[in-house]
């Protein structure tokens, strides 16, 4: 049996007559043959215009690339600086501005330059002012980046239906780009894509399948061909072995060097190339070497240094590696077996990630464990050296003059100054080394974040992750707070900033037994930091309050409050510091519905949550569901409203002044499966507080039917009207946002449905831009 | 082989994506009836909302497959789906090599075995390469990480798939 063959084994034809069944089972769910339950005819239109705008986007994206769905060209973004409050008579006119945290795919250098390609584009920073307004040098999806000598840009991407691979190549000199080669059905292993220094020749692994059945990755037959860049004909094919891991070449152009597999055997060779004659006949190690043992093929690493002078190759973590002047090797034939030549210079590592080398050649720097490491190859001295901010960088790169290394992780970017370790005095022991800390850190290649929090003023926005503070009139980052917690921490789950932007509050993700729950709080005039000694295990929500109070709620009812005067302890101890002052508030029954935010007015002062009768965790559903709301400060619920129809409660708000409260429960439910409810259909409803607790009036005074789950967010002004805007946005089903007015009288408007805003989203405290969760920034052009 | 599509037209993604849907299903169940049902479920959810297709994620594909993600997600956590041996849940045709078919399902059911030791991660992307017939790129897509991720996941766990077999049933 041919080795992989197993993997097919679960692979069957479909069934013919299931495939004719569910077919007319679909044939018979048109979407406009589906009963639809809600009381306004804008659905139509919307869902129309949906389907038309879809159709239109995908039978324009298999034509034109450039109009794939998403790699919508960024047009010049409306100026939302001066946008107006958002109200009932510009609400239609939303537009969406950058996004203001895109996710990178791959980078490389060129000169002071960080090239960085993303799904949105390829952009270019300056290395000594990382996070200066870039420069866009394509408006294009690109996967892999290479860049030649003359720092024209080279980058690859999927056809549409994922059938092709595309190549480009931006001209730097005229700033044009074309496509340079179409790869049918072929496979590139990913980081092979390599461009020669003077920029003529590019090489890629490709996977060649000779037949449609054929599996890519497992029945390739691999081959590293290269390619005129000026005609793009193909000029050599090398067949391999396996897949390349990493192609690089030497400075003077002469050598291109490329690891390649041979999985079934687990032999690891590494190849050169004579760039001038072509010749391919080298292999300088293979694993089955005896001399070589102990490959592990999947750890092993190849590093090359800038100036072409020494290769390194790493046989496991584990092992020594094995250190070459590059002289010594070139032009060996073992064609019939590995030649004799040296070992090279055997060379301890730590136990690490992949070294690289500095520009001089003369160095090597690895990062692991929060540190990095720089090793001295001429006097084979290991210099222990400074502590970074991540635990390991993915890649790291160097700007050609070596002044530069930038280090990535998490598509976030860090430029280090490397004039502190090349210095005349040598490096220092790490007693004595200042710490190294990057000159720049770029975080507008940021990951979405999963709770977002506004200064009162409205000017700065805090996104959880990486604790990245922007600022809103530019959408540029301004800072990023990395955690002051113990090693083990990356990264934030939720973080709000007060409304005086002086303390940050976050929840790190810390499965540690210690850590696990904790919430800091950091004054970010005294950059201190502080936990409270309650672990909030899962934390549903966190706030704080106008008067500074933070609010932490858990997910089995409890509420935590952390006074103004609590934040700051008197304290010169280093952080973390304990505050031990915080008072709890049980609302809990054990019917409590988790994972529900308990939601409270502005002032804190009133809470709700839904309570559930005979919960089934399966269903989701509820058999009867009360409302409680909760007086936070006498500890007790005061008024419950009941109903034996809300099997599926939804989400609750109240309105900026705390005299509307509204609450969204589904009412027609489907079953995908027999677990998998489905929300069709909600009804939004709208109580007065007052007649609530005051004359014990449970009828809501507004009600009105809407498609799908929906989260509900008050816009945070009154209108002209004295009426409310209040925005539903579908989270399960149909996705899309409406905006209703909610009038003091109780009647209802639906004002606009701005099907594009897909994500749960806050509104600024100015109530004039809107900001998703995937980080886009809605905001009006026009001043309507 | 996937063709390129003129426009959206259903009965092409519907020819074309099926047999992605079912077979990943069956990596990811390890049930051929389990494999049908939740096939179903995800075309008719994509069909019904294929209007909330967000232009800003990426291809349709990748969002079908997204959305088939989840409905296996949430098969698994409220079904924990035993392993059911295919040679157990499917009748075997009388025009056909029993042997060679018990065979094959024997195969089948011990590379079912063998995935469900896997990391959820590493049992998507082998279900996502050889049942839906995924390019990494596309799969990197479904999965939102890096595409050298998904080669390096899919060759060490390839690898450990491999040690595993010879040991249990070559």
């Amino acid at each position: 049996m041919p080795d992989n063959d197993f993997l097919y084994s679960l692979r069957d034809n479909v069934p013919e007559d299931f495939k004719q069944q569910l077919k007319q089972q679909l044939d018979a769910q048109e979407p406009d043959k589906t009963p639809v339950s809600t009381n306004h005819s804008t659905w139509w239109t919307v869902a129309v215009a949906s389907i038309v705008t879809l159709i239109l986007s995908v039978g324009i994206l298999v034509n034109n690339q450039d109009t794939l769905p998403f790699m919508k060209p960024l047009l010049p973004p409306p100026d939302l600086s001066e946008s107006p409050v958002i109200s009932a008579h510009n609400i239609n006119q939303l537009h969406k501005r950058d996004p203001i945290g895109l996710y990178s795919n791959d980078f490389a250098t060129y000169k002071d330059k960080v090239i960085i390609g993303t799904f949105q584009g390829i952009f270019e920073h300056n290395a000594t002012n990382l996070n200066a307004e870039p420069r866009m040098l394509v408006e294009d999806t690109a996967f892999d980046v290479a860049v030649d000598g003359q720092g024209n840009v080279f980058y690859q991407q999927s056809s549409a239906d994922y059938t092709q691979v595309l190549v480009y190549r931006w001209d730097r000199q005229t700033n044009t780009t074309r496509q340079i080669q179409t790869l049918d059905v072929r496979i590139i292993a990913p980081d092979s894509l390599y461009v020669s220094e003077d920029g003529q020749s590019l090489y890629i692994n490709e996977c060649i399948l000779d037949s449609a059945d054929k599996m890519p990755y497992v029945d390739c037959a691999w081959e590293l061909r290269g390619y005129d860049v000026a005609s793009g004909e193909q000029f050599v094919s090398y067949a391999l072995n396996s897949w390349v891991y990493k192609i690089s070449q030497s400075q003077d152009g002469e050598w291109l060097f490329y690891f390649s597999y041979d999985v079934p055997q687990a032999n690891v060779y590494l190849n050169q190339t004579n760039m001038n004659t072509r010749d391919h006949n080298t292999i300088l190690y293979s694993s089955s070497e005896s001399s070589y043992p102990q490959w592990v093929t999947f750890e092993t690493h190849l590093a090359v240094s800038d100036n072409g002078q020494k290769i390194l190759i790493r046989r496991s973590p584990a092992l020594p590696v094995n250190i070459w002047d590059i002289s010594e090797l070139l032009g060996f034939d073992t064609t019939n077996g590995v030649a004799d030549h040296s070992d090279g210079k055997n060379f301890s590592l730590r136990n690490s990630s992949n070294p690289t080398f500095d520009s001089t050649g003369d160095f090597l720097i690895q990062s692991d464990d929060w540190i990095w490491y720089v090793y001295d190859i001429r006097d084979n001295v290991t210099i222990n050296g400074y502590p970074i901010e991540v635990k390991t960088f993915e890649k790291i790169e160097f700007s050609n003059d070596g002044a530069i290394a930038i280090g990535s992780y998490n598509g976030i970017f860090y430029a280090y100054d490397t004039n502190r370790w090349a210095d005349d005095e040598g490096l220092k022991r790490p007693s004595e080394a200042d710490p190294w800390e990057p000159r720049e850190i770029l975080t507008r290649y940021a990951r979405s974040g999963d709770s977002l929090s506004f200064t009162a003023d409205g000017k700065t926005l805090v996104t959880d992750q990486t604790l990245t503070l922007w600022d809103l009139s530019t959408s540029s980052p301004t800072a990023q707070i990395m955690p002051t917690v113990e090693d083990r921490v990356q990264n934030v789950r939720h973080a709000v900033i007060s409304p005086d932007g002086q303390y940050i509050a976050y929840q790190p993700y810390d499965s540690s037994p210690v850590g696990y729950g904790r919430v800091y709080v950091k004054n970010l005039a005294t950059n201190k930091s502080h936990f409270i000694d309650k672990l909030v295990t899962p934390m549903s929500d966190m706030r704080f309050l106008p008067d500074n109070t933070l609010v932490i709620t858990s997910d089995r009812g409890v509420i935590y409050q952390i006074p103004p005067e609590k934040l700051d302890i008197d304290t010169e101890e280093d952080s973390p510091y304990t505050i031990t002052q915080v008072e709890e508030v049980q609302l809990t029954t054990d019917n409590n519905i988790r994972n529900m935010p308990i939601t409270f007015t502005a002032d804190g002062q009133l809470a709700t949550l839904w309570d559930c009768e005979n919960y089934d965790a399966d269903t989701k559903l509820c058999e009867e569901t009360t409302l409680h709301i909760w007086d936070i400060a006498n500890e007790q619920s005061i008024l419950e409203i009941a109903d034996d129809h809300i099997e599926q409660p939804g989400y609750i708000a109240f309105s900026p002044d705390g005299q509307q409260l509204a609450f969204s429960f589904c009412t027609e439910i489907e079953m995908l499966t027999e677990y998998f409810p489905n929300c069709l259909s909600s009804e939004v409803r709208v109580y007065e507080v007052d007649a609530l607790l005051n004359s014990g009036n449970t009828e809501p005074f507004a009600a009105f039917n809407t498609s799908g789950a929906t989260a509900l967010t008050y816009h945070p002004h009154q209108q002209s009207d004295d009426s409310f805007i209040l925005a539903l946005t579908d989270t399960s089903n149909d996705g899309g946002t409406q905006f209703w007015s909610v009038a003091t009288d109780g009647q209802t408007n639906l004002l606009s449905t701005e099907s594009e805003i897909r994500m749960p989203f806050v509104f600024n405290p100015q109530g004039d831009q809107i900001v998703t969760q995937n980080l886009n920034v809605w905001g009006n052009a026009f001043n309507n | 082989m996937t063709q390129n599509t003129p426009e959206l037209d259903w009965d092409v993604i519907y020819d074309e994506q099926l047999p992605r849907l079912y077979n990943f299903f069956r990596y990811r169940t390890g049930n051929a009836d389990l494999a049908k049902d939740l096939t179903a479920q995800t075309m008719m959810r994509a069909w019904r909302f294929r209007h909330k297709y967000n232009r800003d994620i990426g291809a349709f594909q990748a969002w079908l497959f997204q959305i088939a993600r989840g409905i296996a997600a949430d098969d698994w956590r409220k079904n924990q789906t035993p392993i059911v041996s295919l040679s157990d849940a499917e009748a075997v045709p009388a025009d056909i090599n029993i042997e060679a078919e018990i065979q094959k399902r024997d195969m089948a059911t011990c590379l079912y075995h063998l995935l469900s030791e896997l990391s959820t991660q590493e049992q998507e992307i082998i279900a996502l390469k050889f049942g839906a017939d995924m390019t990494n790129r596309a799969i990197a897509d479904v999965l939102s990480i890096t595409e050298s991720n998904v080669g390096t996941i899919l060759h060490r766990t390839i690898k450990k798939l491999k040690l595993q077999w010879e040991l249990t049933y070559a």
